[in-house]
């Protein structure tokens, strides 16, 4: 119970930060998005199970504050989720920074499926305005990562990438 | 018996320095300007000793000054730190009072003057995501608020209501890339459908022909059951006419700026009607 609560606290304050705080404190349209980072820290540290349903309801909550594609980022998500834990276990994980390189690939097929899976949903031409923001994009979740990690290490939270018994590796 | 001499010794002493300092004041009285040589003398004397007593009395003063009498002043002066921060404070209070109150009597005078029945609403948050355009309203279905409705500002449209809940609304931008709307230029009158671009808006189908020029104003036609006609949508900054093709490509800056939003109106479904 105690992961859970955990997790719908940091989920809620994330998006609240986000949805809130940034933009009353920076006046720009791009913003650092600690959901998709939450999505890449449960994807390399949860079991793949537990951690695919997390992502999808939190994607689902998302949706309730971004965009106006209700179901979008809970599927974008749950394929972010699934390519980072792909990636996480073909690469060397001991560097503390592979967080930091698979936030910046989460963002890339984040934008790339939105672009895709917006088309779907009548979303119009979005991709000039993806394109636009996503150097932004990619600045402000490589800094976010970054502060994230500090956090991660100050907390004491586990950052030890989730190693999958053998019944699990399909 | 004493002598004469030493019996009045004292009273001639006492008339002799009488006589001098008459004598000494009489000299000073005519010659006031000049410095005399014994006031010189004692001049030079006294100076350092009486710097050094100023020197002395200044530093007692400044003990007495300084220490001893400002026994409260420390408190005193935290006291009036603590006022002058609380009195700031209510000053930028009041200074955004007073933004606050222009930007609502401006949006009073805009209701007003278009006779629509509108729903005044803060925005309490943008979206969560960078790549959507969206904001949340204080307004929800218990004020009246339904999908689909316009929220506008005195500049202009803002967007349209979505995802109502009791207490709060979402509001689809006009600038965000679902948002088309249907829109009339002001001058040659020919209707396109303006989609939302990010950070401006693209008008489209009006056909090449149509001459048109930058900073004409694009309204909102009224035909597509959202907007009533003749709300501004922003204005004409520039036009890409291809040799070939049916439609010119028109790019249109909102007139509302969507960053500096605290305040809207939402129109009911009597105003559309």
């Amino acid at each position: 119970m105690k992961p859970v609560l955990l997790l719908v606290l940091a989920a809620l304050g994330l998006i609240l930060v986000q949805a809130v705080l940034w933009p009353w404190l920076v006046p720009l349209v791009v913003k650092p998005d600690l959901v998709l980072l939450l999505t890449v820290y449960l994807a390399l540290t949860s079991s793949p199970n537990r951690g695919a349903v997390a992502v999808f309801l939190l994607g689902s909550w998302y949706d309730t504050l971004a965009g106006s594609h209700p179901g979008l980022h809970g599927v974008v998500l749950l394929l972010v989720f699934w390519v980072v834990r792909y990636f996480s276990r073909r690469m060397n994980t001991e560097s503390s920074f592979f967080i930091i390189s698979m936030s910046l690939l989460a963002t890339l097929l984040q934008a790339l499926l939105i672009i895709c899976f917006g088309s779907f949903a009548g979303a119009g031409r979005l991709w000039p305005v993806i394109f636009a923001e996503l150097p932004l994009q990619l600045i402000f979740n490589f800094f976010s990562g970054l502060i994230f990690l500090l956090l991660v290490s100050r907390i004491g939270l586990s950052l030890q990438i989730y190693v999958p018994r053998d019944e699990e590796l399909v | 018996m004493l002598k004469p001499s030493r019996k009045y010794r004292t009273l001639i002493l006492a008339c002799l320095l009488l006589l001098v300092a008459l004598l000494l004041y009489s000299t000073h009285l005519r010659k006031r300007p000049d410095t005399s040589l014994f006031h010189r003398m004692v001049l030079q004397l006294t100076a350092p000793l009486e710097g050094s007593v100023r020197s002395g009395v200044r530093y007692l003063t400044g003990l007495w000054d300084g220490y001893v009498w400002l026994v409260g002043t420390g408190e005193k002066n935290r006291n009036l730190q603590a006022e002058n921060r609380k009195l700031q404070a209510e000053l930028t209070r009041l200074v955004e009072v007073r933004f606050e109150n222009q930007r609502l009597k401006k949006l009073l005078t805009f209701r007003e003057q278009s006779n629509l029945t509108a729903l005044p609403a803060q925005i309490v948050a943008e979206d969560a995501s960078s790549w959507f355009r969206t904001q949340m309203i204080d307004k929800g279905a218990t004020d009246g608020v339904i999908d689909g409705l316009p929220v506008v500002v005195a500049e202009g449209v803002v967007g349209r209501t979505f995802q109502v809940t009791t207490g709060q609304a979402r509001v689809l931008l006009v600038n965000d890339a679902s948002s088309a709307i249907a829109a009339t230029l002001q001058n040659s009158r020919s209707r396109g459908v303006c989609r939302g671009q990010g950070d401006y808006l693209l008008l489209d189908y009006i056909d090449h022909e149509v001459d048109v020029r930058v900073g004409e104003l694009l309204l909102t036609s009224g035909t597509g059951g959202v907007f009533p006609k003749g709300l501004v949508i922003g204005v004409v900054s520039e036009i890409r006419r291809a040799d070939y093709g049916l439609f010119q490509t028109i790019r249109i800056r909102p007139s509302v700026d969507f960053s500096r939003l605290e305040e809207v109106l939402v129109l009911s479904p009597g105003a559309i009607e």
